[in-house]
């Protein structure tokens, strides 16, 4: 405590040596123009969270689910599919089912569980079927899922 | 060299050597063991995109070259030196973490390569600033105080990036960061950021500013808080949306869910930030 003064000048010196100018100590205008930038992007977070406040949230998860494409594998037709939660609240545990149908019969069943689907965002996954999916009516569903 | 740099005194001799390398060891396994012992970061070994965990890894080395000036685990000095204790502190760190791994039965030898590369990259990142914190944490500087140059400003705040992106790199890997963000509304994300600018605040202002390390004695509350508390919480923020996108956290989320990871996962690294100068 008591070489405090002397670090303090000997720092000074050694900062006005890395800058190569006298730097005084509190302000720069550098500082302060970082400081302010600083200062509007965590107004606009807060801004951004007060408005997300406001905004009323859906009480129920609308997941709709896409496919992407489909593979051929040694282990049968791997089906990529996309959920994506169009709603403003996330899920968890989301059941995502697929049936293959001719006509009303349902031939084959497939089924995969996401950890999460966040809201206004989506999660990929994929379904494996035996029977190739081209030659049927495909169906993915959402079919459950659990709160957070 | 510039003329910041500080004059060798001498090499280390080779018990100096073996004694540094041991804390180093000592201090990759202390910091990394967090992140060793979870499993969310272990999935991150085969799940992790190559290319992000490449610029991680790549991002990491100047980082430790920077942070050596401040603290190594010898004393360093020339940029030369630093370069190689960075690579010193990888090493240890890459080799600590392999060690525990293969105890652990969590890495073994039948596993693809590319499997055991990403696990092991993964705790490169906090076992290396643990190996080079370790001579700030676990042995007395063997440099004369006055040697080792205070950070001006832009000193000041990398080493609350550092901070941030050591105690946020040990939580990020866990799935309770996105658990706790879907569970939080808008209005309690706004408390935690205040109640996290605050905390910051208090920890630079009071334990700092007041305490043993003040950079600007006699700086104000108000120039404290914007130059300091705030540019710190927003450099935070990056540091951890940075990391989330590492992780693959941000992929295919949108832009609220996003926020609200980043804001979970700044508190602790804005603590991390915030005392960053008191250990390292």
């Amino acid at each position: 405590m008591t070489k405090n003064p002397a670090k303090g000048d000997k720092q000074q010196k050694q900062q006005s040596d890395n800058k190569g100018m006298t730097r005084k100590p509190g302000t720069s205008i550098t500082e302060w123009v970082v400081a302010g930038i600083s200062s509007v992007a965590l107004l606009a977070v807060l801004s951004y969270l007060v408005v997300d406040g406001l905004s009323t949230r859906d009480g129920t998860a609308r997941i709709v689910v896409l496919p992407l494409a489909v593979a051929a594998t040694e282990g049968g037709y791997v089906v990529e599919f996309a959920a994506a939660n169009r709603a403003g609240k996330s899920v968890a545990a989301v059941e995502i089912k697929g049936e293959l149908r001719n006509g009303d019969e349902v031939v084959e069943e497939s089924s995969a569980t996401l950890d999460y689907v966040p809201q206004k965002s989506q999660r990929k996954g994929a379904l494996i079927f035996r029977r190739d999916p081209e030659a049927y009516d495909l169906r993915l569903f959402a079919s459950g899922y659990s709160e957070p | 060299m510039a003329p910041t740099e500080i004059i060798v005194r001498h090499a280390p001799t080779p018990r100096e050597f073996w004694i540094g390398l041991g804390r180093a060891f000592a201090g990759a396994l202390i910091f990394a063991v967090p992140v060793l012992m979870t499993m969310e970061a272990w999935a991150l070994g085969f799940h992790l995109h190559p290319l992000r965990l490449a610029l991680f890894l790549a991002i990491t080395l100047p980082m430790l070259v920077l942070l050596h000036k401040y603290g190594g685990f010898r004393q360093t000095v020339a940029l030369r030196d630093r370069v190689a204790d960075a690579f010193v502190a990888i090493l240890v760190a890459a080799v600590a973490a392999t060690a525990v791994f293969f105890i652990f039965g969590i890495v073994t030898v039948e596993m693809p390569l590319r499997e055991v590369i990403g696990k092991i990259a993964v705790q490169v990142v906090p076992g290396s600033l643990g190996a080079s914190l370790a001579r700030a944490q676990l042995g007395p500087s063997l440099l004369e105080e006055e040697d080792i140059p205070e950070p001006g400003y832009t000193g000041e705040l990398f080493l609350m990036v550092v901070g941030a992106l050591f105690l946020s790199v040990n939580i990020a890997p866990t799935e309770e960061v996105v658990l706790i963000a879907y569970k939080m509304h808008p209005w309690q994300e706004i408390a935690l950021v205040v109640v996290t600018l605050a905390l910051m605040h208090a920890f630079v202002y009071e334990f700092e500013f007041r305490g043993s390390h003040s950079p600007e004695p006699g700086a104000g509350f108000a120039s404290i808080f914007f130059r300091y508390a705030i540019v710190g919480y927003v450099l935070v923020m990056l540091v951890n949306l940075y990391i989330l996108w590492t992780f693959g956290r941000t992929d295919g989320a949108g832009f609220s869910e996003t926020l609200s990871a980043v804001v979970v996962l700044s508190f602790p690294g804005a603590l991390g930030a915030a005392v960053a100068r008191l250990i390292l």
